[in-house]
């Protein structure tokens, strides 16, 4: 349980916190003001949170939800990271 | 009963944990911020009663910032350098004048009625400074702290939410269904139930519409990628903030009515809610012309900034489409605009918020106590207590309060501290009551006892000491101290009714009464 706990908790934040930190970059190249994208992939993450925090109670295995969550909230924000660096 | 079939019977069980610990774990925090939400829904009702210098008649007609507001100012500062200086002008449920000064030696307030006239020190932080910053910040303001804590309750408190959704098979027949009689465990599941069930669109949508408020703080990914970190520079951009610092110059500050006019102009009508003039004196100087909110549900106060020495348009920007949204969603939750209705419903269903959360610690404790006989462990003693202190407690602390509001004299000094500090004295007190009684079950019956009495005395003190007894106030006019007479008074009549119940062992109650002999 503490496994699920902590996915839920931290896991399901950092994929809110990869969804704000890549839909923000997203949202400007698709023509967003940056206040707007930015605020719209911050509501986009916090409405997601609660979600993804119960599919870790929810999912056969724990791992995989640590897996899904955490490693999912990385990688958006490393691809956020690469967007920024590519775009001028 | 027909099953619903898209949710399957493992995902239901896999949901309990989640709800039940949520609530448990942070229940007693949830219902801090609930029951101080309901009560900020009428801060300024609350402060009026808290204030009395301030129960004044709504003002007739605009102030006029350079002939009214000015000449307060100067007085307040006393011939110190002001670096800045904000007002809110008076409007029906907030009559007064508000002045807030940034000078050489610290930060100087002030109160005056709509027609230039100072009154004295308000001698308390009221409902506006106390108990609605206690909702959303618990007064931990350092790092944004507090922010985060109630933040993190708040997701739990959709989390609690949602996986009930999911628990529940039976979501309609529970709209009709509260057994109150009998067995307590079985009534405190209906409670849980019903309120929860009957008013979770409401639920929702103040939990929600809670955490978006403060989105780019709880959540500072985006900003930090587009704005290279920095909160205001987001703000700045996003609702038209504006800062430049002092040139070092002096220059006279143009006119202010003139430039109120103009805001006006701009916004095609609407009322000026505060101004705030930056750098006085200076030739950096600049003013912002925020408008009221009143008249509308979004928080868009369209601030229009001036420089403050030629009196011309500094900025007066558009909000951008999905700002604009998030400021409606927060005006949603802070329902500051006029629609008497809809803000009673708001104070009844923030309060609903209550029930359900505290129906869910005492399903959760009498489950307990059922399972483990009368032998209560460490845990269960603890929940059992922290339920009673953040419930009944959190009432007796309030109304202390209001009580020492009226009690402690006008001219003492630090009132306001003392006021703080009696909130706190009193809801520790309950606590540690409510700890070293909990073995047989929390000390219900003596502390709803105890805030019926203290519920009266508020009516009383408020009376003698202001002579605005409910029938004087109402002949007034003054309908926010009769408002929040009559909400105490019903209160204390509540809270004793309760504690009558609470005294008669009811059926199932039979397990608490060979606990106190144990």
């Amino acid at each position: 349980m503490a496994a699920r706990a902590t996915a839920a908790i931290f896991g399901a934040y950092g994929l809110a916190w990869g969804l704000a930190a890549f839909g923000a970059p997203l949202g400007v190249w698709s023509g967003l003001s940056p206040a707007d994208a930015v605020m719209l992939a911050s509501l986009i993450g916090l409405l997601v949170l609660p979600l993804a925090s119960l599919w870790a109670f929810a999912v056969p295995r724990a791992a995989v939800g640590w897996l899904a969550l955490g490693g999912g909230g990385a990688a958006l924000t490393l691809l956020g990271g690469l967007m920024r660096t590519a775009a001028p | 009963m027909k099953k619903t079939p898209f949710i399957k019977p493992a995902l239901r069980l896999a949901m309990l944990w989640p709800h039940t610990w949520a609530g448990v774990t942070l229940g007693g925090m949830l219902m801090v911020i609930f029951f101080m939400g309901s009560l900020s829904v009428f801060a300024p009702e609350i402060d009026r009663w808290m204030m009395p210098s301030t129960r004044l008649a709504a003002p007739e007609g605009p102030v006029s910032l350079d002939q009214a507001v000015r000449p307060l100012v100067d007085r307040l500062s006393a011939g110190r350098t002001v670096q800045g200086w904000f007002v809110r002008l008076p409007e029906e449920r907030n009559p007064v004048l508000t002045l807030r000064l940034r000078a050489e030696g610290g930060v100087i307030d002030g109160v005056a009625s709509a027609d230039g006239a100072m009154l004295p020190p308000v001698g308390t932080l009221g409902a506006s400074s106390f108990f609605y910053p206690l909702h959303y910040s618990l007064h931990l303001r350092m790092g944004f702290i507090g922010i985060w804590i109630v933040s993190f309750a708040t997701v739990a408190m959709l989390v609690g939410l949602i996986s009930g959704v999911i628990i529940h098979a039976r979501i309609f027949k529970d709209f009709f269904t509260f057994r109150s009689w009998g067995q307590t465990r079985r009534s405190v599941l209906d409670l849980h139930n019903l309120t929860g069930v009957l008013a979770l669109p409401f639920h929702l949508m103040i939990s929600f519409t809670g955490v978006v408020i403060i989105a780019p703080i709880v959540l500072p990914s985006g900003v930090n990628a587009l704005y290279g970190g920095g909160i205001e520079g987001f703000y700045n951009d996003a609702i038209g903030g504006f800062d430049r610092p002092r040139a070092g110059a002096a220059a006279p500050l143009a006119p202010l009515d003139p430039m109120v006019a103009e805001a006006r102009r701009l916004w095609g009508g609407g009322k000026v809610g505060y101004v705030q003039v930056l750098h006085p004196g200076d030739a950096a100087a600049y003013v912002r012309v925020s408008r009221s909110t009143e008249d509308r549900i979004s928080l868009n106060n369209e601030p229009v900034v001036f420089d403050g020495v030629t009196g011309a348009v500094v900025k007066h920007a558009p909000l951008g489409p999905v700002v604009a949204a998030q400021r409606f969603l927060s005006g949603l939750h802070i329902v500051a605009f006029h629609h008497w209705s809809l803000r009673w419903l708001y104070f009844l269903l923030g309060l609903s918020g209550c029930a359900l959360i505290g129906s869910g610690l005492l399903c959760w404790l009498e489950k307990r106590r059922a399972a483990h006989g009368v032998r209560a462990g460490v845990g269960w003693r603890v929940v059992a207590a922290m339920s009673c202190a953040t419930t009944v407690g959190l009432l007796l602390a309030t109304l202390a309060m209001m009580a020492a509001n009226r009690a402690l004299p006008a001219d003492a000094p630090s009132r306001a501290m003392m006021e703080v500090a009696v909130f706190f004295g009193v809801w520790i007190a309950s606590a540690i009551h409510a700890g070293a009684r909990s073995a047989g079950g929390p000390p219900w019956r003596s502390q709803t006892g105890a805030a019926a009495g203290l519920a009266v005395a508020c009516v009383a003190l408020n009376g003698l000491t202001t002579g605005d007894h409910p029938f004087q106030a109402l002949a007034d006019g003054k309908m926010a101290v009769f408002g929040v007479d009559s909400v105490l008074l019903l209160t204390a009549a509540l809270a004793f009714a309760a504690a009558l119940r609470l005294g008669r062992p009811a059926k199932g109650r039979v397990g608490v009464e060979e606990a106190k002999h144990a």
